[in-house]
């Protein structure tokens, strides 16, 4: 029993990060590309049945 | 779709470190118009990808276009990376505590927690004070730890239902009460 060993110390974070910033104006053109990749799986899917996946 | 939530979500997300489970990631990589109205609530904060909802997203997809795709839409700046090797065997021993609190609770007794979870929730107790995570499954992550700071709804594509995903973070307070109580079963020296 003596040689049990003890439940590990909860571990937090010492110092409150900051997240970090985006750049200005990002937005503009990633979540463009973003959106663009969302179509394009759209896209994707249309045209496969579940079956053409096989 | 659409995205209905509390106007005041905006505010909330300022400097937080936003984790999405790989069911709401799911859900904006379905549809741009919810992805686009998402994208406008957290300007002000930022939006990661645990290293393990990263591989959840990816399982399974045998189709290499559309592999490619998931990839690039992980890579996008929209996505802050995670790879901090330096905290990640904290993140292992928080784990391995939350388990013992599960268990110790009976949170398991029917339904085990993934591992997936597990180790999301334990990024969010390391990350206590601003950290938060979207989740359509709050069961993962019991009261008995975490709050519920609010819902979002979001319309769904086809039938039109609304799915709820919540927004959840560490709570210190209930944390401290249980891990006191697993203290008590240590043998004593």
């Amino acid at each position: 029993m003596a040689n049990l060993p003890k439940n590990p110390k909860p571990k937090f974070e010492t110092k409150k990060r900051t997240p970090m910033k985006r750049k200005i104006g990002f937005h503009e053109s990633v979540i463009e590309a973003a959106i663009n990749l969302i179509k394009e799986n759209e896209k994707l899917l249309s045209t496969h049945t579940t079956h053409s996946f096989k | 779709m659409k995205l209905y939530c509390d106007s005041s979500l905006n505010d909330f997300f300022k400097s937080k470190y936003i984790y999405l489970d790989n069911d709401f990631l799911g859900q904006l990589f379905d549809d741009s118009e919810v992805f686009v109205d998402f994208i406008k609530f957290t300007l002000k904060g930022s939006l990661h990808i645990d290293r393990y909802t990263q591989f959840e997203f990816l399982r399974e997809v045998f189709l290499p276009q559309q592999f490619r795709i998931k990839k690039e839409f992980l890579e996008k700046e929209v996505f802050f990376p995670v790879n901090n090797l330096y905290i990640e065997n904290k993140i292992d021993e928080n784990a391995l505590v939350l388990s013992k609190i599960y268990g110790h609770k009976g949170i398991t007794k029917n339904t085990k927690i993934s591992l997936v979870d597990l180790f999301l929730a334990s990024r969010l107790m390391y990350q206590e004070k601003n950290a938060v995570l979207i989740t359509g499954n709050k069961r993962d992550f019991p009261s008995i730890i975490f709050d519920v700071i609010t819902v979002l709804n979001i319309e769904q594509k086809g039938d039109g239902s609304i799915r709820s995903f919540c927004v959840v973070k560490f709570n210190k307070d209930k944390f401290d009460i249980c891990y006191d109580e697993l203290q008590i079963l240590e043998p004593k020296r």
